[in-house]
């Protein structure tokens, strides 16, 4: 049933697909700026300047005519090359890909687990100073800038303390993720706390909480398996959207730490209007957008034996 | 709850501890050195960027090279002769230089790099450092298989003939795209870059990391140090702090820490500056109104205050530009008259222009905090000489597209050398034939400045030479195209465990092999 179900919705996301590229390449030409400039220099006479522009559009000017040979391209599955660098863009991408997934997935588990925690804590804690302190450091979370929060780690964990690297990713050491994480992680953390709190406040006053209550059953028991399962919907929902936006890369967290990941490249790469670059980059990141969401169904039609994949 | 709030932090330390436990090592017998931004290439027919110039220095060898007081010297040539009236240059190389993967150079190797640089199919963006060569327009619209101005003579002597006597034809061949590199493609298809120069390329992570390691069979000087490792780090806040912590050896100081380090105890003494070859001005479109009259330019020369941008903004980091031409090309050959600020005459002449001149004028600038705030200056200074000035600000790509079609009619922009002759801050950028992205992107033209730079530039005498180009920034002088705002310098600061460093106002100078280190210092002050 999943298999089908997979294969029909991948079947669907061919039009999203095909719109993005379309709007992408279509915005592209609009946009002020030539890739030309990135590439000559300061000093090129305007001859070779248009002979160098023929070379890059391979031909023909019209843009449908450039989309068209584009998507052929594609479909035999070459993505072009660099108009900078001169690297196959898959390669481009194959080699930061694993990086931002590595980052993407660290931050997440950490985020999952330590939103959980303070989200059921502060559910069920009656005390109101403890209930003061996670609104405080949840709204904190939410509403720290990203890059603020990522340069006050450096200078209290690198600068200070001297006890983490700043920058780079080291030979994958786990020294090296702990900072980034940590600041790409902190607002979803944040977010996935007062989800949850939210949630199982509701699902806490149900009857059929009550009657678990009511017939024994270990409060861990009762907060796990009986509570949160019937609360993760939402909860689900938050980690599914951040994880398809981590997966195309961050490009501040990136930038900050030096981390060579997706987002910075194609963040350079809308700079230099590196048109194959981010046309793929765009491409790959949508594709990725579309299986996130559909696992993230899955996993619903999971926890919730109600939803039916359809 | 407070227990299990202790928990958790004890839990986040102990993770912070055993993952931070191992990073801190760094090995004494490699420098590390930090890029903001990735290079685009080390194929040096291809590289466009400073960062790209300067470590093709370390991997390759020219003809000649630029020693630190930026003269013409000795590299793979040991010695050269100009014969047939100053149109043929012969170069006698060294024997047994050898490229990194064993074989040796001769003159066919020269010749085969040189070639690629005019090659169409490699699409090179500096194949006019070779347009004086003889035959090099018809080998570069395919009509011959060769350039017949490179003549290998015999295995060790090439030959470079010339349409026409080119005085900087030998500071020209100084520039790392006529570095000489040999490009061997294996059996799988993929392509190795080899050189002659002081290190090998070891390892290149795109957008993290490039290592160096030393050439053992280097016919010069062999390096010190026995790897360089080029750390890409674009925030400056963290490569700062890896520095401080020792992870970097030598940073380039960025514009926003320029008063820490020059004031810190720690590091004032650590501190390098040298000037570049650059010059920062503001351009003029001088084909279009306002512009196309020198009273309105001169105008706005008196009205820049540029010693309170210079004092107040930029904090003393760059040198007042009198002339276009760097002070370090005039040496005491040119003299060259101050520039003064006078905010009384820029009104007076202002005032006296007809109303029609006076309407409001767009200043274009690239996106970049710094230039802003320049723009800002510059913007006020002018309201008070009576000229509206609206800005217009561009991102990179965009602002040069503007700046090269003439659409931009007053501009921020700043001129690189390629090769150290006062030649390369006059011709590129003042000649006629040169408008928009050749270097002239001021569009200026004068036939008198025309036929004086080109006098100049086929006059191998070097007295007649630097008269020629007295004339010829006279003519600039009072022609005003551009607004000359300053010579920007370098400032690095290094560790005190790099010994020999040394800055030379040319990027590509220095081959890596003086630095030397001295782990012990390292150690006493631990």
């Amino acid at each position: 049933m999943p298999f089908v179900y997979v294969l029909k919705r991948l079947t669907e996301s061919i039009p999203t697909l095909i719109g993005v590229t379309l709007i992408t390449f279509v915005l592209l030409k609009c946009a002020p700026g030539n890739p030309i400039y990135s590439i000559v220099g300061e000093r090129v006479s305007q001859d070779r300047i248009e002979e160098l522009k023929k070379s890059l559009q391979a031909g023909d000017t019209r843009w449908w005519k450039q989309y068209g040979a584009y998507m052929g391209n594609i479909l035999k599955g070459d993505f072009g090359e660099s108009y900078i660098t001169r690297e196959p863009v898959l390669k481009a991408l194959s080699v930061r890909f694993p990086n931002t997934l590595k980052l993407a997935l660290f931050s997440i588990v950490l985020a999952v687990v330590s939103g959980l925690l303070l989200g059921i804590i502060s559910a069920y804690v009656r005390s109101t100073f403890w209930n003061q302190v996670f609104t405080i450091l949840s709204t904190c979370g939410i509403s720290t800038p990203v890059f603020w929060f990522g340069l006050l780690l450096i200078y209290v964990f690198s600068r200070l303390l001297n006890v983490l690297p700043a920058s780079g990713m080291g030979n994958g050491e786990l020294a090296y993720l702990v900072l980034p994480a940590i600041t790409l992680g902190s607002r979803s953390a944040a977010y996935i706390a007062r989800i949850t709190c939210t949630s199982l406040e509701e699902v806490r006053k149900s009857r059929f909480v009550l009657s678990a209550w009511a017939r024994g059953i270990s409060p861990l028991s009762v907060v796990f398996r009986h509570t949160l399962k019937n609360a993760l919907i939402p909860i689900v929902t938050v980690i599914g959207l951040d994880i398809g936006s981590y997966l195309n890369g961050s490009v501040l967290t990136e930038t900050i730490f030096g981390w060579n990941g997706v987002g910075r490249l194609l963040v350079q790469a809308i700079y230099q209007r590196d048109y194959p670059l981010i046309m793929g980059g765009i491409l790959i990141g949508t594709f990725i957008f579309i299986m996130v969401n559909i696992i993230m169904d899955i996993v619903y039609a999971f926890i919730d034996p109600r939803i039916e994949l359809r | 709850m407070y227990k299990i709030f202790c928990r958790w932090v004890c839990f986040f330390l102990t993770l912070v501890a055993v993952a931070g436990c191992g990073f801190r090592e760094r090995s004494y017998d490699t420098v590390y050195i930090r890029l903001k931004d990735d290079i685009t290439t080390l194929d040096p027919a291809l590289i466009v960027d400073v960062d790209g110039g300067m470590l093709a220095a370390y991997l390759y060898n020219g003809l000649v090279k630029l020693d630190f007081s930026l003269n013409v010297v000795p590299d793979i040539a040991h010695k050269w002769e100009i014969l047939d009236n100053d149109t043929r240059y012969r170069f006698y190389l060294r024997k047994n230089i050898r490229f990194s993967n064993g074989d040796e150079l001769t003159a066919r190797d020269v010749k085969h790099s040189f070639e690629r640089l005019l090659d169409p199919s490699v699409k090179s963006s500096r194949s006019w450092i070779f347009e004086n060569v003889a035959g090099c327009n018809s080998f570069m619209s395919g009509n011959a298989g060769g350039i017949e101005g490179f003549v290998v003579v015999n295995d060790y002597t090439l030959d470079i003939v010339l349409k026409e006597p080119f005085a900087p034809f030998i500071s020209l061949l100084t520039m790392p795209n006529v570095m000489i590199s040999k490009i061997v493609s294996d059996s799988d298809g993929n392509r190795h870059v080899y050189g002659t120069g002081p290190f090998i390329l070891n390892d290149w992570v795109r957008g993290d990391s490039i290592r160096f390691i030393r050439n053992e069979n280097y016919y010069d000087k062999m390096a010190s140090v026995a790897k360089v490792v080029f750390k890409i780090i674009p925030e400056d806040f963290t490569a700062i702090t890896e520095f401080e912590n020792g992870r970097i050896d030598i940073l380039e100081v960025p514009g926003s820490e320029f008063e820490y380090f020059v004031t810190d105890a720690r590091w004032k003494d650590r501190v390098y500056r040298s000037p570049l070859l650059n010059t920062y001005y503001v351009g003029f479109n001088c084909q279009k109104e306002p512009f196309n009259s020198v009273e309105m330019r001169h105008a706005v020369g008196y009205a820049v205050n540029r010693e309170g941008i210079i004092e107040k903004f930029l904090h003393n980091r760059v040198t007042r530009a009198d002339s276009p031409v760097p002070p370090d090309l005039l040496g005491s050959k040119i003299s060259i008259a101050e520039h003064k600020y006078d905010p009384g005459k820029a009104i007076d002449m202002i005032s006296s222009l007809p109303g029609s001149t006076r309407k409001e004028i767009s200043l274009y600038f690239s996106s970049n905090k710094e230039t802003e705030g320049i723009a800002e200056l510059i913007q006020y200074d002018l309201a008070q000489a009576g000229l509206s000035v609206s800005l217009c600000q561009l991102e990179w790509s965009v602002f040069k597209e503007k700046v090269a079609s003439g659409e931009a009619e007053m501009f921020i922009l700043s001129w690189w050398a390629d090769y150290p002759d006062i030649e390369n801050f006059l011709y590129p950028v003042f000649y006629s034939g040169n408008w928009g992205s050749a270097g002239n992107r001021v569009r200026y033209k004068n036939e008198e400045f025309d036929e004086v730079i080109l006098k100049a530039r086929k006059t191998a005498d070097d007295m007649l030479r630097t008269d020629l180009y007295r004339q010829a920034l006279s003519i600039i002088e009072n022609d005003a195209p551009w607004v000359c705002l300053w010579h920007r310098d370098k400032f690095v600061v290094v560790q005190p465990w790099i010994h020999n460093f040394k800055l030379a106002g040319v990027h590509s100078v220095d081959k890596g092999t003086d630095i030397t280190i001295d782990a012990t210092t390292k150690l006493h002050e631990d």
